[in-house]
Formats: structure tokens, C-alpha cells, sequence
């Protein structure tokens, strides 16, 4: 019964205000995308063809009457191909309104820092970011606005993605309990080398912080940490103050698991540390545990070459299809071994691939370089020798760098990049 | 006619989508030892740093009825600790040392010619109420008059919940 | 776009604010020759895009100059210098001009040029005070080939602002300009009140119609020349700020009728063009020659000319300053390429609507290429727009992409290429894209005219033109500067000394500090203390002081040597400043 009273006021109202003269014609709020943006510009010029409304710029600025924001009068519209930008009127509490509609349509959201007086809000989706700025004009605050006070909203549209790929997230299972393990070192003039489940993560280091699960693949994981005197002065023993220790912590709950006894180093020789703890998650990654061994395959090689070339061709031939099925297994894994749902995260790798793809002309293999084998030959990461990456991908003053951990699926003749 | 169907149409179109902005808002001096600070502020963003958690919209904000700009809890040694920042209004100021004087009597005051703080200590609470002073700094001498300083700004309003 | 706008602009012109208070057949005649290249098909279609903006124009004129008559409160009122003639910057003006450049560029077949003053006032035009007028006649064009021209140049616009068309694409090498201030010597006062409100004057009138508020309308006679300045009085007698004028031939109300008959007419002549009643462009501008004449706006015959000022204060009084003597002073001086035309084979890039034309130095046309904007030389014959870099194959008349990270081209005519990334060494290659040198270099780096290849182990070697590189032993660090033949280098000890532009070490690694040299002197820190030496290493001057502050200059720009927080100055030849 409401909605019939609603509806009749609706068809009555819109016979009122259609023939008046400063009617709520244009409604950005109902705008989601720059084509629709597109589209109500095409409507404002057809309505208003003494105005001359350019709907093919790319940069203009609009002030018809009738444009307003979920009800909001809006004074002026500047609309780019990157935003839109919203200004109300110093009248009728404007700021006030347009905040409010936003909030009633997007939710309350911390005011942000702000380097001006303004008041600044955002709303992030992924559909748009919005971006409010109230100007306080003869307003104190939020709690005391005045009817002087106006905004400026800057909506961006984001494009949106089909590809996998940038949709993970939606893939990414949660859990109660979801352990993020975490290597803490302190220690004080040594390098490492730390090797997880038979992995050599990284050599020769002093970074204090590792992420864990990536290279976790069941409930039980060993971990050898091999400390080397620190070469900055040339000297190759330890200095007498050097020392090292590490803790394994669940960062979920931040309890530590595993702690690596704290060792004063001396000598010339490395020191290992070597043991084992209980990295149980509520998820597994196949990874590479169904890999071959690597380790006598004569074409290893040219299969290494084969894939890099194959990435470097789906990138240059803008094939996102090729590009999405390269990298979405690690990708993936990566993502729900970090328990990670935030739409951000999967659209931010996403678009650093098309950024490649968009900025190169040319890439370039390494054919000369090493090869490390891990876990029992399953998993290989290479060292370019004659190059300064495994791939390198060149445009106009561009340049990025790729290198990956990879397998070969049993069954596979292929290699495949899993981290 | 025509003011009256638009003013039908916006209650019925936002009506149901518009936040109650009054049911959100909380009054500061409510809050004890106890209260869950997440539970009680439900609804309104917040900030957290190191376990210190910061709402800063005025709108939801109010200490004896003042408009608070920010508050911030944490926890310490000696209690639950809520700093509070109002706006630098003298009558805000003028209206929560009179509540303060009101339900917690004399405080113990310090005053110099450039501030005042007032300090009151019940058994599960200690409130400090400090604020700068106007003018030039005049000679330091100690003054046994009240001086009869101008409003600046809040120094600090501090609230200490003691556990009980 | 730019030429459909063309019609109104010219119309306009002529409607309002002329300077010439009537029109006069010679411009007419100027208007409609513009229409020469024209078909009639493009004056078809920019009449009709005209007629429509001429529309919503006169719909803004309608209400837009003659409603903000006011009454301003008294302290609200601005007012201004009562007028006099200031020569005083005259002197200055005329010697701003020792050291100009402009830069030329080229676009549709076109030459644009652009002026600054390469001195340290400033890169624009002083600014002259009232009655007083400067004008540039361009005298004689100095072209690279060897032309020199002096046929209808007069014209050209020296701006120091704006690119101008100075006519043929062909690289200049320095042009002759003469500069003339006019001023204005003595003049007559002429005043007007809502007391006295006519006024008779070498053979004419001026009459004041309506003093209002901050608003003052009065008509001259059409035989009097426009005045130099128009001071609006109030009460007490205080000049008034001006904060609007409108100056026209026809009387405020009319505006509108104005406008209306001109859009009439224009809406008539479309008409015409769009029915086909022209035969050819000729016709067109026959008819318009005989018609246009007969609007009656521009047969301005009511012998007046209308004047409305509006003021920030009340305005009850007028006076108008009208010149009788005048005087001229003019200089000539050479204005030179910024970034003069070197080698004779060097081609220069002109663009055009659909293609970018490369043409030699007699300005002939020898390359076009279809199809490319945004074309940039960066040296030889390598070119680079916003997406890729090109290599320019002169004999098969083509632009070859280069995939590569970066082009570097260097003063010695090589060009350094980074074939994939940045972190990795260059590749020498000639203008003409051939390999050279057997050396490849880490970092390139430019001092005066002197190119360092840099190794990763920080050997600093010299290239020549042909990519022989010499090593200059001990140096790990070249600093930016080459002044009095010296540039200064330090060694793994970071010890100073300085080479000469031949790579040779004159001056050996022996200071902890040091400045580099200008006037043949400089400031080196050794045994503690900083000494004044000469480009031999002589010392001339042990200041004993351990710490320099900073180099101050003198009124002539000459440096000054501070110590001791400014207690202690040396000028430039190394003597001590007394107090």
C-alpha cells in the first residue's frame, strides 16, 4: 500500500517539476560508470541545445540547471575522462545534504586527513572511489554546518574487469582460525640464507621479516636458517658482538610458535639452525607438490626459455586471456594464503600486469643462467646470467623485470610460474 | 501543492535509507570502566593505532551536551584513558568546568598566567580540565589573586577510569 | 576549428570597441579579401556554424552592460594617481634590449616565432606608464641560407608573450628590429561636470548625457581624436578607480537593434548561400561590398561617438586629457635564434594537419611523413614522439622505430642508446645510427662541451666525436661546471684538483674543498685553511679561515668571496673587501 502512495506522489511530482524551470533533471548519483556519464551528457545536449554541451570532450565543465546529486543541487559539473567533479551551491546546507545522501548510499566512513581546512571524506568500492570535500563557509563544523557550506565530490569510475584474474577475491575462502606465520629475526651483524620446506626463500640477507605460507604446503614444515659473517668491513669471521635470533609468530594472534634460540656467533664458519613446527592451516595449496623432479631433465633449459618467452608474447600481443592463465594459479594460491577478500588486492595485481602490457614494446630473455633446484627438484628458480632478469620488458623510458619460482605439473611437458 | 508532493517525495525516497544520525549520537560521561568501547560506539567509524582508538566525527560526539571534535581510548597503568578534544569555544568551556564543578566539587587547581588545570580524583575516576590562557606572558611572578585570564584553548580534558 | 570562428570575431571587431571611430572602406575592403581562398562550400558552412553563435552572443549582450549602476558608499570608494606623464622609464626601456632571443618553430607551412630578453630584469617587456607608446618594426630578416629580407615585414608581431606567424618556413638566423617610444610631451585638459556639462574643443563637442551613482554616459564628436587618458572625479575632487568602460559608435540602447540588424542581415546571407545565389567566392564578396555598406550601423552617421565609464566611488566629474605634442625615440637592435641552425645538413620538423614535414635549411621540403605528430628531434637523425623513438633513414625517406629504453644525444654529435633498461650501459652510436667505439659506459655525462663515459668502477674517460675514449687516471668524480678551462675532479681519496678541457690534470688532487673558478680565480681548502688560487694553482691569498660561508655578487654580478659569517669578504680578483 506504501509503495502505491509512493509511486502516485512519484507520477504526480515528475508531472509538477517536469514543466517547472529548476527541476532535478540530471541525477549523478545514478551515474555508475564513465558510459553512463557519456550518456547523460549526450541527454543534457539534446535538452539544452542552446547551451552547447560538448558531449565528445574530454574536459569540460557543465553548469545546467537541473543537475543535482540524489536530490542534491549541483552547480557546476567538471567531467574528464579520469573524474567527475561535483560542486554544490554555497546555499540551502548543501554540504550537509550532499553528505548525508552519501552516507544514506554508501555508508559512514572516518573523516580522512586532510592537509587544507577542508573536511574530507572517501568511500572506495569496486565500482568508484568517491571523494567528498565539505567547505565550511559560515559553518564551525560537522555538528554546526551553515546553510553557506558547500562540497566538491570527485567521483572516479573504475573500469570493470571480467578477466579472473582481477576477480580472485571472490575465489578467496575464509576461515575461523586463518595463521598467518611470520619469521621475526633479530640479529646483529650476520647475514642468512633461510630455507623453508627444503626452499631456499632468500640468500644472504639481513631483511628482519618473512611471510611464511607461501611456501607451506602441509601441517608439518622444517626450516634451516644458515647464518654467514657479514662481509661490510671485509672481515670473515664473526664480529665478537654479532649474534642471532629468530621466532616463528602466528600473526593472526600474534602468539609465537616457534622460537629459534638466541645465539651469540663466533668463527669464520656459517652457523644452521635447523628445525621443525606445526604450520597447520584450514587450507592447502597443491602448489608444486605434484611437480616432477627436474633435476635430470635434459630440456629443463629451453623449457624455462619457452615459458618466458610464451609470457612475453601474451604480453605483447595485449592477450589478457594468455595473461590470466599464466599467472592465475599463483596468484591465486598467493592470495588465499594470505586469507586476503579485499577486492583491492587481486585488481592492484591485476592491473600491474596491464601496465606492463601497456607500457612495453619489447622484452628480452636471459639464455644464459642458473638453475636452483628445491624440494626434491620439484621446484626451480632460476639466476639470469647474461641478463639482468629472467625477463626484461622495454618501452619508451620503461622498464620492468620479471622472475619467477616454477614446476611442471605431473603429466605436463610445460613449466608453469607457482610463486 | 507542489512543495508539499516534493517534500513527500524526498521522506519517501530517503526515508528509509537515511541514517538515524540522533540515535548515533553518545555522551561521553556515560562511559565507565566497563563499557565496551567498540560495542557502545556501534555504527560510527573509527581509527585504531596501537590499541589507541579514535573516533573523530563532531556529529556523534558530546560531553554534558558540548560538541566534542575527537576523543581517543587507551589503555594504561592506571586506568581506561579518554582524551577528549572539544572545540576551543569559551562557552563550551564555561558550561563543562561548571558540570565538573557541579557533580565533583572543588578541584585541586593550579593556575599561572598562562594556563589553569583543575584536577579531580574520585574513587573511580580522575578528570583533568586544562586550558591556555590569552595575552602576552607578563612577568613570571607567582600571583595570589585568581588571575583573570582569557579563554585561549583546551589544553587538556582527560578522563581516567579507574579500575575498581 | 580555427577558421570557422574567423567570421564572427572580424564582425565583432568592427561592432565594438574599435579604435577608429568610424569604418572606413579600406577596412571593409580588408575584411572581404580574407575571403579570397575561401570556397564557397567552407563560407557556407562557417556562416551557418556563425549565425548560430552570433545568436546566443547577442542573447548575452542583451542584458549584460546596463544594469550594474550603483550607488557606492563613500568608504567604499577607490581612487587613484591623478594622470601625469612619467618618462622616467623611458631610458631603462630603451636598453632592455642588449641580449634577445626568440625561439622559431613551424607549423602549416608557417613559421612561428617567440622573443624573450635573455637579461636578468626580466624575460618580458618593461612596463611604460601612462602616454606612453612603444611599437617594433621589424627592419630586416637575416635567413640562414644567406636571404636577407626586408620586403613587408613591418608587420610582424615582436611578442614576448605569444608565438607569432612570421611567414616562410626557413630557419632564421637574426632579425633587425627597431623600437620606437612615443610619449606624450604636452597636452590639453578638457573638463566635463554635472555643472558644466558641455564642452567645446578643437572644433568639437563633448557633452555629458547622464551622471549616476558610480555611472557617467557622454558622447564626443566623431572629428575629435580619442583622448589619452579619461579621469572620472568625485565630489571632493578625488580621482576614481575605473572599474568598467564601453566605448562605442552607437548610443547604449541601440546595442541591441545592432545586433539584431547584423544578425538579420547574417541570417540573410545565409539564406542566400544556402539557396546556391552565388555563382563563386567572387560573387559573394561583390555582393557583400555593395551591401554590407548599407547597414545602417556601419554608415555611423550621427556624428558621435558614445562613451559609458563606470567608476568605484561616485562619479560627478570628468576630465579628459588630449595630446598635442608628442615625442619618439627609437634604437635598433639584433634579436638572435635561440637555438641557431648548425650543421647544413640538419633537417628541421614543421607540422601540418596530417603530417609531419621535415625541411632543410632553404626551408625546401624533403621528407613528409603521413601520418606522425608530435615529432621531436633529440639529435642526428633521431626523432622521438610521446610513444616511441625513430631513427631517420634519409635515403629511403622513412622513419624507422628503435625499441630501446632511452636516447641520449650528445654535444659531440654521438648518440648514446640504452637498448633495454636503465640500470645498464650504453651504446655508442653515430648520428647515422652506426656503431662506434669499442667501449660501452654505465653513465654519460656532459660538462661545457667535454662528454664523460663513466664505468661502473668509476673510471672517467673522455670521448672525442669518433668515440675514442681516453682514460683520465685517478679522477672518480667529475663536478658540472667548466669555467677559466677548468673543470673540477676529485680521486677515491676525495681529495680536489681540477683537469683542463683537454682531460689533463693541471691542478693535482690536493684540497679538501673547492669551489670552481670564475674570473680566473677560486677558493681551495688545504692545511685547514681556504686560499684564493689562480687557474695555475698559485696562491695568491691564505684568507686563515677554516669555513666558508657562501659565495655573495657584487653590483656587477662579480663574485664574493664570504668568511666568517660575512666579516671577512674577498671581491673577485682576490682583494680584501674593507669595511
Amino acid at each position: 500500500m506504501k509503495n502505491l502512495i509512493i509511486l502516485l506522489i512519484l507520477t504526480i511530482n515528475f508531472t509538477f517539476t517536469s514543466c517547472g524551470s529548476d527541476t532535478l533533471k540530471y541525477d549523478f548519483s545514478k551515474i555508475k560508470s564513465l558510459a553512463e556519464t557519456k550518456a547523460l551528457i549526450a541527454k543534457m545536449q539534446l535538452e539544452n541545445k542552446d547551451e552547447k554541451v560538448d558531449s565528445t570532450s574530454n574536459f569540460q565543465e557543465i553548469t545546467l540547471k537541473g543537475m543535482h546529486y540524489a536530490g542534491v543541487p549541483v552547480k557546476s559539473a567538471l567531467i574528464t575522462d579520469n573524474y567527475t567533479l561535483l560542486t554544490t551551491d554555497t546555499l540551502n546546507f548543501s554540504a550537509k545534504n550532499l553528505l548525508e545522501s552519501l552516507e544514506a548510499e554508501k555508508g559512514l566512513t572516518n573523516i580522512a586527513d586532510s592537509y587544507s581546512d577542508d573536511i574530507d571524506f572517501f568511500w572506495k568500492d569496486e565500482t568508484e572511489n568517491k571523494k567528498l570535500e565539505i567547505k565550511l563557509v559560515n559553518g564551525k563544523h560537522l555538528a554546526a554546518f551553515g546553510d553557506k557550506d558547500y562540497a566538491e565530490l570527485t567521483i572516479n569510475y573504475k573500469p570493470t574487469y571480467t578477466i579472473p584474474l582481477a576477480n580472485l577475491h571472490k575465489k578467496i575462502k575464509t576461515f575461523e582460525n586463518q595463521p598467518k606465520y611470520i619469521l621475526n629475526i633479530r640479529a646483529y651483524d650476520c647475514l642468512y640464507d633461510i630455507i623453508l620446506n627444503d626452499i631456499i626463500i632468500t640468500e644472504s640477507t639481513n631483511i628482519t621479516e618473512f611471510n611464511l605460507n607461501n611456501y607451506i604446503t602441509g601441517p608439518n614444515s622444517s626450516i634451516k636458517i644458515i647464518a654467514k659473517p657479514s662481509k661490510s668491513e671485509g672481515s670473515k669471521t664473526f664480529h665478537e658482538q654479532s649474534y642471532f635470533s629468530a621466532t616463528i609468530i602466528n600473526k593472526s594472534n600474534n602468539e609465537p610458535v616457534q622460537e629459534i634460540v638466541k645465539t651469540a656467533l663466533n668463527g669464520s664458519n656459517s652457523i644452521v639452525f635447523d628445525t621443525e613446527f606445526n604450520s597447520i592451516l584450514p587450507y592447502y595449496p597443491i602448489a608444486w607438490t605434484d611437480g616432477a623432479d627436474l633435476r635430470n631433465d635434459k630440456n629443463l633449459k629451453k623449457k624455462v626459455i619457452a615459458l618466458y618467452d610464451k609470457l612475453g608474447k601474451a604480453i605483447l600481443a595485449k592477450d589478457k586471456q594468455a595473461i590470466n592463465d599464466i599467472f592465475y594459479q599463483k596468484d591465486f594460491e598467493m592470495q588465499q594464503l594470505d586469507f586476503d577478500t579485499n577486492f583491492e588486492t587481486a585488481r592492484n595485481e591485476w592491473e600491474a600486469y596491464l601496465a606492463i602490457q601497456t607500457s612495453s614494446y619489447k622484452y628480452t630473455l636471459a639464455n644464459d643462467f642458473e638453475i636452483e633446484f628445491n624440494d626434491g627438484g620439484k621446484l626451480i628458480y632460476t639466476y639470469a646470467k647474461d641478463k639482468s632478469d629472467m625477463i626484461i620488458f622495454t618501452g619508451k623510458g620503461y622498464d620492468d623485470t620479471l622472475n619467477h619460482y616454477l614446476y611442471q605439473p605431473k603429466g605436463s611437458n610445460e613449466l608453469k610460474i607457482i610463486r | 501543492m507542489k512543495r508539499l508532493t516534493m517534500l513527500l517525495l524526498f521522506t519517501s525516497l530517503f526515508g528509509y535509507a537515511q541514517i538515524d544520525y540522533k540515535g548515533l549520537v553518545k555522551n561521553l560521561e556515560d562511559i565507565t570502566y566497563e563499557t565496551d568501547i567498540k560495542a557502545h560506539f556501534k555504527g560510527i567509524p573509527f581509527n585504531e593505532e596501537y590499541s589507541e582508538i579514535e573516533f573523530n566525527d563532531e556529529r556523534f560526539l558530546r560531553f554534558y551536551g558540548v560538541i566534542v571534535n575527537k576523543v581517543t581510548f587507551s589503555d594504561s597503568w592506571n586506568g581506561k584513558v579518554i582524551n577528549i578534544k572539544p572545540f576551543n569555544e569559551n562557552a563550551d568551556y564555561e558550561k563543562i568546568k561548571a558540570k565538573l564543578f557541579e557533580l565533583y566539587g572543588e578541584p585541586e587547581t593550579s593556575e599561572r598566567t598562562t594556563r589553569i588545570r583543575y584536577e579531580w580524583e574520585t574513587d573511580n575516576k580522575q578528570i583533568l580540565l586544562s586550558i591556555n590562557l590569552q595575552g602576552e606572558e607578563e612577568e613570571e611572578e607567582e600571583k595570589e589573586e585568581t588571575v583573570q585570564g582569557v579563554f585561549k584553548d583546551f589544553d587538556s580534558l582527560t578522563i581516567v577510569l579507574k579500575q575498581e | 576549428m580555427k577558421k570557422i570562428f574567423y567570421i564572427l570575431p572580424v564582425v565583432l571587431i568592427m561592432v565594438s570597441c574599435s579604435k577608429s571611430q568610424s569604418i572606413d572602406n579600406e577596412e571593409l575592403d580588408h575584411f572581404i579579401s580574407k575571403l579570397d581562398d575561401k570556397s564557397l562550400e567552407e563560407i557556407k558552412e562557417e556562416m551557418n556554424s556563425n549565425v548560430s553563435q552570433f545568436e546566443s552572443f547577442s542573447k548575452f549582450f542583451e542584458s549584460s552592460f546596463s544594469n550594474d549602476i550603483e550607488i557606492i558608499n563613500k568608504e567604499d570608494e577607490k581612487y587613484e594617481e591623478e594622470f601625469k606623464i612619467d618618462t622616467s622609464g623611458i631610458g631603462k626601456a630603451l636598453h632592455q634590449f642588449d641580449n634577445v632571443e626568440f625561439t622559431q618553430t613551424y607549423e602549416d607551412y608557417e613559421s612561428q616565432l617567440e622573443f624573450s630578453k635573455n637579461n636578468s630584469d626580466s624575460s618580458k617587456l618593461l612596463d611604460l606608464g601612462e602616454g606612453v607608446s612603444q611599437r617594433f618594426t621589424p627592419n630586416k630578416i637575416y635567413y640562414h641560407d644567406g636571404e636577407v629580407r626586408t620586403d613587408s615585414i613591418s608587420n610582424y608581431d615582436v611578442d614576448f608573450t605569444f608565438d607569432e606567424s612570421w611567414g616562410k618556413t626557413k630557419p632564421i638566423d637574426s632579425i633587425d628590429i627597431t623600437y620606437k617610444v612615443t610619449y606624450v610631451k604636452d597636452y590639453d585638459v578638457v573638463e566635463i561636470s554635472v555643472d558644466n556639462p558641455t564642452a567645446s574643443y578643437n572644433g568639437g563637442e563633448i557633452s555629458l548625457v547622464k551622471a549616476e551613482g558610480n555611472y557617467i554616459y557622454f558622447t564626443m564628436s566623431d572629428t575629435l581624436s580619442a583622448p589619452v587618458r579619461i579621469q572620472g572625479y568625485n565630489e571632493e575632487g578625488k580621482v576614481l578607480d575605473r572599474s568598467g568602460y564601453s566605448n562605442n559608435g552607437v548610443a547604449p540602447g541601440e546595442m541591441e537593434s545592432v545586433f539584431t540588424e547584423i544578425l538579420g542581415y547574417l541570417k540573410k546571407l545565409q539564406e542566400k548561400l544556402n539557396d546556391d545565389d552565388f555563382e563563386n567566392t567572387a560573387e559573394f564578396q561583390e555582393y557583400l561590398k555593395d551591401n554590407l555598406s548599407n547597414l545602417d550601423f556601419f554608415n555611423d552617421n550621427d556624428g558621435i561617438f558614445h562613451r559609458q565609464y563606470y567608476y568605484h566611488g561616485n562619479v560627478k566629474s570628468l576630465k579628459l586629457y588630449f595630446e598635442k605634442d608628442s615625442e619618439n625615440r627609437e634604437i635598433i637592435f639584433t634579436a638572435r635564434n635561440y637555438k641557431p641552425f648548425n650543421e647544413n645538413d640538419d633537417l628541421f620538423v614543421m607540422e601540418t594537419e596530417d603530417a609531419t614535414v621535415l625541411l632543410n635549411n632553404k626551408g625546401e621540403q624533403v621528407i613528409t611523413l603521413n601520418g606522425f605528430d608530435g615529432l621531436e628531434n633529440i639529435g642526428g637523425n633521431f626523432y622521438e614522439d610521446y610513444n616511441h623513438f625513430y631513427y631517420l633513414n634519409r635515403t629511403k625517406k622513412q622513419l624507422d622505430t628503435l625499441l630501446v629504453y632511452d636516447i641520449k644525444a650528445l654535444s659531440n654529435g654521438l648518440i648514446g642508446i640504452l637498448p633495454e633498461q636503465e640500470n645498464e650501459h650504453y651504446t655508442l652510436v653515430t648520428s647515422n645510427n652506426i656503431p662506434i667505439g669499442s667501449k660501452s659506459f654505465w653513465l654519460l655525462q656532459e660538462v661545457g662541451n667535454i662528454v664523460f663515459g663513466i664505468t661502473t668502477d668509476d673510471k672517467h674517460y673522455i670521448l672525442d666525436e669518433n668515440a675514442n675514449s681516453m682514460l683520465i687516471p685517478g679522477v672518480t668524480k667529475v663536478y658540472d661546471k667548466q669555467s677559466d678551462d677548468r673543470i673540477m675532479v676529485s680521486n677515491t681519496d676525495r681529495k680536489i684538483g681540477f683537469i683542463n678541457s683537454k682531460g689533463k690534470l693541471v691542478i693535482p688532487f690536493k684540497y679538501d674543498d673547492a669551489k670552481d673558478f670564475e674570473d680566473g680565480l677560486t677558493a681551495v681548502k688545504f692545511n685547514d685553511t681556504y686560499k684564493l688560487i689562480d687557474i695555475n694553482a698559485k696562491v695568491l691569498v691564505d684568507t686563515e679561515e677554516d669555513y666558508i660561508n657562501f659565495f655573495g655578487e657584487d653590483d656587477n654580478n662579480k663574485r664574493i668571496y664570504k668568511f666568517d659569517y660575512g666579516k671577512k669578504s674577498y671581491n673577485y680578483k682576490g682583494e680584501l673587501i674593507e669595511k
